[in-house]
């Protein structure tokens, strides 16, 4: 890029200067013409106002002098037409005059004029003012364009700006921010001060959502969102567990961030169906859970993302129950970080005050917003304040569509079987799920049936592993400390597995027009009493007992097999 | 009264020096100029507009300073200072002193020259 460097001072005030006489006096003309002349400058003359005004337009004069009484326009006149016509150049006037009288000087000023020269000429006086002025003249001009330049810089980084914020909002748009169950604050152009707040639903209904706060501002700042947004929405989309999502944002940006930048986050899991919440923190404040009126604060645990390798990454979350119309309160650093005059932080104690006074009311982002401008006064956060609420409901209350993913085209198979085992500490660790989504979703047409696919194949995978192999009883999740207990007695079995397997097998059947998707389901664990559950009434609230009632309203077949270790299903589709 | 009262021999030799080959067309553009400037005053003295005799006084004044022409100039002030307070009872006299001031110099710069 080539920039138009501003001329230097000495070298403009060395050159000749084009200076006009506007004096009806033709000897005093004749005696400054002699002056001026002598020290190097162009002198072009003009006789009274009108002339002044007309050889200002034709030759563009550097410094004018100027009479004051003259005939058709005094010089007044014609100072305040003068610098009309010069706009926001400078154009420095120097009035002739003997006038001596207070009033008659104030009405040069007020006519524009710049200076007075008074007679008899003095050549030293004239030329100590023709040399100041025009090194101001040539300090106007150089400030000037360092100021065009300065807007043109800066109509050119918002207009970058401009276009990052359209390529990231192109790869976030499938979030589902605008779910009913969220509420956030985040500026326009917030990507550009490091925050990023991003949504999206899972295949099986559920909401992954996370928030970061990348260090450093501007493009720097941003540049580390797009990947992060991609992996996000690519891996939810497909049925990522989160733990496994964190990690693949993790080595992302540890890959790409230069050392000391990296991304302050708070990832979360929401689970409509069984009504509960994963949080992972890294580095951000103290998230807020509000679970039946009683306020947990959550604080971060972690690194944040991009600091450590893969081999010592920590993806382990906290679980809480979280009844409908329980919320989760999220925030970026810009909060607590919020300085005053003193240097003095805003702090999380503040923060947590506010948070308890305001919790039950509508106003509480609000209210934090103001509170924290106030404290900063002149020293302003800026626009660095991101606050997400999320909130616990029906997910039929939800108010989002499963979102229309765009498909590269499908040119998959229709006509297949495989078969996929795991066994062991393989069992424990790998969850096969988005694997085995991804092979069914090849299928042309089927992405449409993402979120029903991805709920069969996990309910039964969950039934098999957690049920059949682990021998985890359903009901415990009934109560509150059942709901720990479960989750405590399957880690600990999970690391005790011998001979355990499961094996699903795939089938599909058909056109890309629709077909029939077969699902087959093997645990190496004992079975269970499937004729009992196959006769009791469906219950679609209780969650436990195996989502058999779940299974069947999907699919047109489902069928046990003795001693209930096997479990095949039949899906069928159309376009 | 002496030379000095008239001209400024200061003034003039820094305007000679500085016209070069140009002095004695300024003084004669001088000496033309004025004699308008006279008639000027003159006419305005008899019209009784007594602001546009000061801007004429000022005006010949202005030139007189330049050209180092010290009694002229400060003949010129005065009539300008009866023009703006308005007392032109004075004024007819003070004329006949600028005309007799005026005779005076151009003899003495026809010298100089």
């Amino acid at each position: 890029m080539v920039t138009e460097s501003a001329p230097k001072p000495e070298e403009a005030s060395a050159g000749p200067l084009k200076i006009l006489i506007a004096d009806d006096n033709h000897s005093d003309r004749l005696i400054l013409q002699a002056i001026v002349k002598r020290q190097g400058h162009h002198v072009v003359t003009a006789v009274d106002g009108v002339d002044a005004v007309e050889k200002f337009s034709a030759e563009e004069p550097d410094i004018i002098l100027l009479d004051a009484l003259m005939p058709r326009m005094d010089g007044f006149d014609a100072a305040k037409e003068i610098k009309k016509l010069s706009g926001e150049d400078l154009v420095p006037i120097i009035f002739l005059t003997s006038l001596s009288d207070a009033e008659s000087l104030a009405k040069c000023l007020e006519a524009g004029g710049d200076d007075f020269l008074s007679k008899p000429y003095n050549p030293i006086i004239l030329q100590a003012k023709i040399n100041a002025f025009n090194r101001m003249r040539v300090m106007h001009r150089t400030l000037q364009m360092q100021r065009d330049q300065i807007a043109d810089h800066n109509e050119h980084l918002v207009r970058e700006q401009e276009v990052a914020k359209k390529v990231f909002d192109n790869v976030a748009h499938v979030g589902c921010l605008g779910a009913r169950n969220i509420r956030h604050l985040l500026s326009p152009l917030s990507v550009f001060n490091g925050d990023v707040l991003l949504a999206c639903q899972k295949p099986s209904g559920g909401m992954h959502v996370l928030l970061g706060d990348f260090t450093g501002h501007g493009l720097p700042a941003a540049i580390g969102a797009m990947p992060m947004a991609e992996i996000f929405y690519g891996m939810t989309t497909k049925g990522y567990a989160l733990p496994d999502i964190l990690r693949e944002i993790n080595l992302k940006l540890k890959t790409i961030l230069p050392v000391g930048f990296f991304c302050c986050a708070t990832m979360i899991d929401v689970e409509f169906g069984d009504k509960s919440i994963e949080i992972w923190s890294g580095g951000l404040p103290s998230g807020y859970l509000l679970q039946g009126g009683k306020l947990i604060k959550v604080p971060s645990r972690h690194l944040p993302l991009g600091i450590r390798g893969s081999d010592s990454f920590d993806a382990s979350t906290e679980r809480y129950e979280m009844h409908d119309g329980d919320r989760f309160y999220l925030w970026s650093d810009g909060i607590i970080e919020a300085a005053n005059s003193q240097n003095e932080f805003y702090g999380e104690e503040r923060l947590q005050a506010l948070v308890e006074q305001y919790i039950e009311s509508d106003e509480l982002f609000y209210r934090i917003q103001r509170d924290v401008l106030a404290f900063a006064g002149d020293c302003g956060p800026g626009d660095d304040l991101t606050m997400a609420e999320v909130t616990m409901m029906p997910e039929h209350e939800l108010g989002i569509h499963e979102s229309e993913h765009a498909s590269a085209g499908g040119r998959g198979p229709g006509k297949w079987e495989m078969s996929y085992r795991l066994t062991d500490d393989s069992l424990a660790r790998f969850d096969p799920i988005p694997l085995l989504l991804q092979i069914v979703m090849e299928v042309p047409g089927m992405r449409s049936f993402n979120g029903e696919i991805f709920t069969i194949i996990s309910e039964l995978y969950s039934n098999a592993l957690d049920h059949g192999v682990l021998k985890l009883d359903s009901s415990l999740k009934n109560s509150s400390e059942g709901f720990a207990e479960y989750y405590r007695l399957r880690e600990q079995r999970c690391n005790q597995l011998v001979d355990a397997h499961v094996m699903v097998r795939l089938k599909h059947d058909g056109t890309h027009q629709g077909g029939v998707l077969t699902i087959r389901v093997e645990d190496s664990g004992q079975g269970f009493n499937w004729q009992k559950i196959n006769s009791t009434q469906p219950c679609a609230s209780q969650y436990s007992g195996r989502g058999v009632a779940l299974l069947k309203s999907l699919c047109r077949r489902v069928e046990y097999f003795e001693p209930g270790n096997v479990v095949e299903v039949e899906y069928e589709w159309r376009l | 009264m002496t030379i000095e009262t008239h001209l400024n021999d200061a003034v003039l030799s820094d305007l000679r020096e500085m016209m070069e080959g140009e002095f004695e067309f300024l003084v004669t553009t001088f000496l033309d100029d004025s004699a308008q400037r006279l008639e000027d005053i003159q006419h305005q003295l008899d019209s009784g507009d007594s602001a546009a005799f000061g801007r004429a006084c000022h005006s010949l004044k202005g030139s007189a300073t330049n050209l180092g022409l010290p009694r002229l100039s400060e003949l010129c002030r005065q009539g300008e200072e009866l023009g703006y307070s308005d007392q032109m009872d004075a004024a007819g006299e003070l004329v006949g002193d600028i005309k007799e001031e005026f005779e005076q110099v151009t003899d003495l710069l026809k010298d100089y020259v």
